[in-house]
């Protein structure tokens, strides 16, 4: 193969590469190759993939308001297994890092009261809420 | 992700790259700079495997695993390691130069388009690798469950117990006995990044795959003839099950690259007693138990496999093995110090359980699926009847048993992982079963990618038209 032919293929594989890294109607393309899912606009996102539904930006926030240190708990009276065994708590884990979640509310100093249509954990006398986090929780601070 | 974004993660990675040269600094000096450069890949994953012990081992000291605590190891692995390449004698650094193997004669002329269409195919997956990568959230729940989340808890507080054994009520880190390897490499990226983003991860995954591709084929070139190796390079690479668990974040393919790449460093060990290649399978042995528990056990079946077949130079490949599990003794200590139990593997349990014969539905249930994910063409391509076809070829034309360790070898590993499931004390194993087995044959299955080459030139220098380009020891 001569040189010619050799610089040929590498300039070709470096525009590909370039294309696909672009915002064009052919880069899009190729980036949907790239990405083994299809290329989804969802899968593009700096939040965790759910397996059930979470608000990520009502963590996020709640992430800026509960102090480094401080012991959480993450309060979701709902039926749903998987979302208060799995998606809530890992939420909390991997969005709250610095502050550290326990299992119940008794050994909590703060709360995130997820999917509870804007109660308070209960008993609500024992606790004041700091914030509103979007529309599906609040964050409260145990009086 | 952002661009700044991806740089920076880049920025870490030449940081994994300065602590693996650091590390290799004994064995290459001397070397020219472009000899030098073709090690990039091998230093990447050294770098970052051995990086990531190295904060393990101070976070069970006290420290924290943040990017700061990773500069101040990368300076001592980068200074240390320059400063022991000039303290080595003269007599001891020769032997230690790999690049003294190499094949005679020259390549056919079909061998150069070949080889530049194989290479151009493999930079263009791996740039759609990268650049998919940085644009997709990881698909495997385990990633942002507990891998990332523990590596972030490693960063903020330290090794704290009670994160992991759930002392003073708190929520412990689901599977707390896993190494913490993965954990540390993931949020490391997550800082870089500047926040929680989690395509750091995928991205990270990318450009470990680069460094994969890169030390493969330098631990291979000079050994396999280039027109087989790219190739079989390829070939690998556009394997649907690797491109899509590129993208789901776990340890899984990370602790498969030192696996795979362990053993060919052992091959070289074996056949040429090359001491460079000794010293790569301890530090890619100590990287992959580092990574994943399952790594260690993988690890005890590959010292069988030499008992077995008693190769010459087995003994120091065992000693070599065991240096590599033996760096999770302080993890094991820890553990064992602080309650933090591991609730699926139990040896007294497995025994029991397979002594007695209960469960046949898993043991069936667990037989099926990892043979299934073994050899679905779907999946992985042909990359296990390749390999396993081309050592009973070569075995049957060498007259020599010694080529048959690698199906040996695989029907090993996967009995291991059957026993592994069988006797687990899990309840709901066969759940584990159906979420894992995909993933844990990654480490079989990329050892057997890069042993092919390997296998197929073994074949090809038996035959009469390709004897003069055989493989040449050093001397």
């Amino acid at each position: 193969m001569s040189r010619r032919a050799l610089a040929a293929l590498v300039v070709a594989g470096a525009l590909v590469l370039v294309i696909a890294a672009t915002p064009t109607a052919p880069g899009r393309k190729l980036r949907r190759i790239a990405n083994v899912h299809a290329g989804r606009d969802h899968l593009n996102t700096p939040d965790p993939q759910w397996t059930a539904r979470v608000d990520a930006h009502a963590f996020r926030r709640a992430a800026r308001l509960i102090p480094p240190g401080a012991r959480y708990a993450v309060y979701a009276p709902t039926s749903s297994k998987q979302l208060v065994q799995h998606d809530l708590p890992g939420a909390g884990l991997v969005f709250l890092p610095r502050a550290y979640q326990v299992r119940s509310l008794v050994d909590a100093g703060w709360a995130i009261a997820y999917g509870t249509g804007g109660a308070l954990p209960q008993p609500a006398a024992d606790w004041v809420e700091v914030a509103a986090l979007g529309r599906h929780a609040l964050l409260a601070r145990r009086r | 992700m952002s661009v700044s974004g991806a740089l920076a993660i880049a920025g870490v990675n030449l940081l994994y790259c300065a602590a693996g040269y650091g590390v290799l600094a004994p064995a290459l000096r001397g070397l020219r700079v472009r000899a030098w450069a073709s090690y990039a890949g091998l230093a990447l994953l050294l770098g970052m495997g051995v990086s990531a012990l190295v904060l393990g081992w101070a976070a069970m000291a006290g420290a924290t695993t943040g990017l700061v605590s990773l500069a101040v190891v990368v300076v001592v692995l980068a200074v240390g390691g320059a400063a022991a390449a000039r303290a080595l004698p003269a007599s001891l650094r020769r032997p230690w130069t790999p690049s003294a193997v190499q094949l005679r004669g020259e390549p056919p002329r079909w061998a150069v388009p070949v080889v530049a269409l194989s290479a151009t195919g493999i930079a263009l997956v791996l740039g759609l690798v990268l650049v998919g990568g940085f644009r997709t959230s990881p698909w495997l729940d385990d990633t942002w469950f507990f891998w990332v989340p523990k590596g972030l808890a490693l960063r903020d507080h330290g090794l704290d117990p009670a994160q992991f054994n759930g002392d003073g009520g708190l929520l412990p880190f689901t599977s707390p006995f896993y190494p913490l390897g993965w954990s540390i490499v993931s949020a490391l990226g997550l800082q870089a990044a500047g926040g929680i983003d989690l395509r750091a991860v995928n991205g990270e995954l990318g450009i470990l795959l680069l460094g994969f591709v890169g030390a493969a084929a330098r631990l291979l070139a000079g050994r396999v003839r280039a027109e087989v190796l790219w190739p079989a390079l390829l070939l690998l690479l556009v394997s649907p099950e690797l491109l899509r668990q590129i993208q789901g974040g776990g340890a899984d393919l990370p602790l498969a690259f030192a696996l795979a790449l362990a053993v060919v460093a052992a091959t070289a060990w074996l056949r040429d007693g090359d001491r460079f290649s000794l010293a790569l399978v301890a530090l890619l042995a100590a990287c992959a138990s580092n990574l994943k528990f399952e790594g260690a056990g993988v690890l005890v079946v590959l010292l069988v496999v030499l008992g077995l077949f008693r190769l010459r130079r087995a003994p120091l490949l065992w000693v070599a093995l065991a240096a590599g599990i033996l760096t999770q003794l302080p993890w094991l200590v820890w553990r064992r110090v602080h309650d933090v139990g591991d609730h699926r593997t139990s040896p007294g349990h497995a025994l029991d359980t397979i002594l007695h014969l209960e469960r046949t539905e898993l043991f069936r249930l667990s037989a099926r699926l990892v043979g299934r994910h073994l050899l679905d063409p779907s999946e992985w391509i042909i990359v296990l009847p390749l390999a396993v076809g081309l050592a009973l070829l070569s075995s049957w034309r060498r007259r020599s048993p010694r080529d048959l360790a690698v199906p040996v070898g695989a029907l090993l590993v996967y009995l291991f992982w059957i026993a592994v499931y069988w006797g687990s004390p899990e309840p709901n194993v066969g759940q584990v079963v159906g979420t894992s087995a995909y993933r844990v044959v990654d480490s079989l299955l990329l050892t057997l990618g890069l042993l092919t080459p390997l296998l197929a030139e073994r074949v090809l220098a038996t035959t009469r038209l390709r004897r003069e380009r055989a493989y040449r020891a050093p001397t």
